[in-house]
């Protein structure tokens, strides 16, 4: 049994006339891969990882996570879910901007019940594993736009979630930050996250284990 | 890091809204605070007066009155005639039976219309020390030393003569210093020419009491001490008057429920004050919402957030705003005519922080539960 199952997932959007931005996808993702979503724009991969992401419903279909169907939890369950499974990295990293490094990197445990010490300890844990040890009190703006991919990065691997999604981690970064982004995603993987990673760059083909093409939201490979 | 720690951030870092909000709960509560700061020294007052003064009651002789009228016309009205001089025994009488009538101050008043500087006017014989004491709000411009030929003048008296302290009048051709002028009272003493009993003596040759002023103490029963009063005095006419402090505390209470009408008026605009300002915050926040969610924030941990933060500001106002609202008490109060003490009163600043608290937690009810709502896939459209 894969870890990650998507089985005959549409997502209809209706206005006036019924669009499909999903139709009928299903694929599986087994624990510990690395897999690249590409896909022109508007071909509903970023859909896609919404649904996976557990923020967006799928209008038919399900999706399966470590033997839980996640859309039949209810909505403070799924919030749960999140917390356990997911790591998100957004588009343009979505850091709070009154919060520093390491408070951003706690983020995803301040609903949790450690005690203040024992977040800090895993926030620096996080932020030293990107290489950003030394920067934990700046705050976002002080940081370089490879910084605050590394900080994004810390931020969903902090409470050890088993599945990273990423959207365009690489998008707003030169090729060479892009790199270096891209290779600690690569040491993640190593290390056993699962992770998805929604791409524009096909130079980024090289460094997954598999690249799932998708059209007219439909996958065409 | 917590929930308390986001909200505090969030406060430190957009300044300018936290700023309204701490403001304008600052001004409205201390208008509030103010204004019962303001009452509570009115009524202390009044009650240490009343507690002090008692009940007034007036004893005047027996006189008959009636009008006079011819087909239907009234020639004259209240024409007293066969006036009855206050009976000799009453001052004594009233003394030996003090402490049974529950009696704390006798006040005797001889009064007789005189000429003065060739102007007839009300000369009123007394006790003038023990009439200041009773009547505290009485003040006198000048000095008054008791000693025989001073005089006091009322206010009205003093500006139609223009005389000042310092200065003679002819009172039944016997010229007399005034020592003082009393300050303007808006009652009957303004029209009065005051003068220790000895020298009333001397100027009108009476005396005997016109009337006589009795307050009894504040646990008296009215009723009760009246009814003895009118057995002991048969010849007497017994009447309590309005008492000024009754009528300026009736004066009081309206002015509390005016303070209540502006504090639920406040209250109100307040609180669409704060729902204005957070509805706004939270559509500047919600991406940083879709953020929260995504990392698996619940919705109540949103409404948390959300709240803690307005509760803070609003904490701060209030806090702000009793200092703020005291300071501008202290500052009316001698504006006023009393001699009123504004203290810092620890009940009603926990009551003024509650009410700041309340403000904050039921005006972000509405914002916090749009953000709680918030589809976390809409927050974050560009996933």
């Amino acid at each position: 049994m894969s870890f990650i199952t998507v089985n005959n997932v549409s997502k209809i959007y209706e206005a006036g006339n019924k669009v499909y931005a999903l139709e009928n996808v299903s694929l599986t993702v087994d624990e510990g891969e690395f897999v690249a979503i590409m896909g022109p724009s508007g071909s509903g991969k970023s859909t896609l990882l919404s649904i996976l992401g557990v923020l967006n419903p799928p209008t038919t279909g399900t999706v399966i996570v470590d033997d839980i169907n996640v859309f039949d939890l209810s909505n403070e369950k799924q919030a749960d879910f999140r917390r356990e499974y997911l790591g998100f990295v957004f588009q343009q990293f979505q850091l709070i901007p009154y919060l520093t490094a390491v408070e951003n990197v706690m983020l995803p445990l301040a609903v949790t019940p450690m005690s203040k010490k024992d977040k800090f300890l895993q926030a620096e844990k996080a932020l030293e594993k990107v290489g950003l040890g030394q920067k934990l009190h700046r705050l976002p703006h002080q940081l370089s736009g490879g910084e605050q991919g590394r900080v994004a990065i810390a931020r969903a691997i902090v409470n050890q979630p088993p599945i990273i999604l990423a959207d365009e981690p690489t998008g707003s970064l030169d090729s060479a930050t892009g790199l270096e982004i891209i290779q600690l995603f690569k040491e993640l993987n190593k290390g056993g996250h699962t992770i998805l990673m929604v791409t524009h760059n096909v130079e980024n083909r090289k460094h997954v284990q598999r690249t799932i093409f998708i059209r007219d939201g439909k996958i065409v490979s | 890091m917590g929930l308390w720690d986001i909200a505090v951030n969030n406060l430190k870092r957009r300044k300018g809204k936290a700023l309204l909000i701490i403001i304008g709960i600052a001004l409205g509560i201390a208008t509030v605070v103010a204004l019962f700061s303001l009452i509570t020294a009115m009524n202390d007052k009044v009650n240490k007066d009343l507690e002090r003064l008692g009940t007034k009651v007036v004893l005047i002789p027996q006189t008959e009155k009636m009008s006079l009228s011819y087909g239907g016309i009234v020639v004259a009205q209240d024409v007293a005639f066969d006036i009855k001089p206050m009976p000799e025994n009453v001052l004594s009488l009233l003394e030996a039976n003090a402490q049974e009538l529950n009696i704390e101050y006798i006040l005797q008043k001889n009064v007789q219309v005189v000429d003065v500087n060739g102007r007839l006017n009300l000369l009123v014989g007394m006790n003038i020390n023990n009439e200041f004491a009773v009547k505290p709000w009485l003040k006198v411009k000048g000095s008054f030393a008791g000693e025989e030929k001073q005089i006091i003048l009322g206010s009205t008296i003093a500006r139609q003569m223009a005389k000042g302290p310092g200065d003679t009048v002819l009172i039944n051709n016997q010229e007399l210093v005034i020592s003082g002028i009393l300050e303007e009272t808006g009652q009957e003493e303004d029209n009065i020419i005051l003068v220790p009993l000895a020298l009333f003596e001397k100027l009108a040759g009476d005396n005997r009491p016109t009337l006589i002023e009795i307050y009894l103490t504040s646990n008296a029963d009215v009723g009760n001490n009246l009814n003895k009063l009118r057995a002991l005095l048969p010849d007497v006419k017994v009447i309590t008057t309005k008492e000024m402090m009754e009528a300026r505390k009736e004066v009081i209470e309206r002015f509390e429920n005016f303070a209540i009408l502006v504090s639920v008026i406040v209250f109100v605009i307040l609180v669409l004050i704060v729902v204005t300002t957070m509805l706004g915050a939270v559509n500047e926040r919600t991406k940083e919402i879709g953020v929260f969610r995504a990392f698996g924030f619940r919705k109540k941990d949103i409404i948390h957030v959300i709240s803690l933060e307005a509760a803070l500001a609003c904490t701060l106002g209030g806090l702000l705003g009793y200092i703020l609202g005291i300071f501008t008490a202290k500052g009316v109060a001698p504006m006023l005519d009393y001699e009123l003490s504004i203290g810092w009163n620890p009940v009603l600043g926990i009551l003024m922080l509650i009410l700041a608290i309340m403000i904050g937690l039921i005006a972000s009810w509405f914002p916090a539960n749009k953000a709680a709502e918030l589809d976390p896939q809409e927050a974050l459209r560009y996933l």
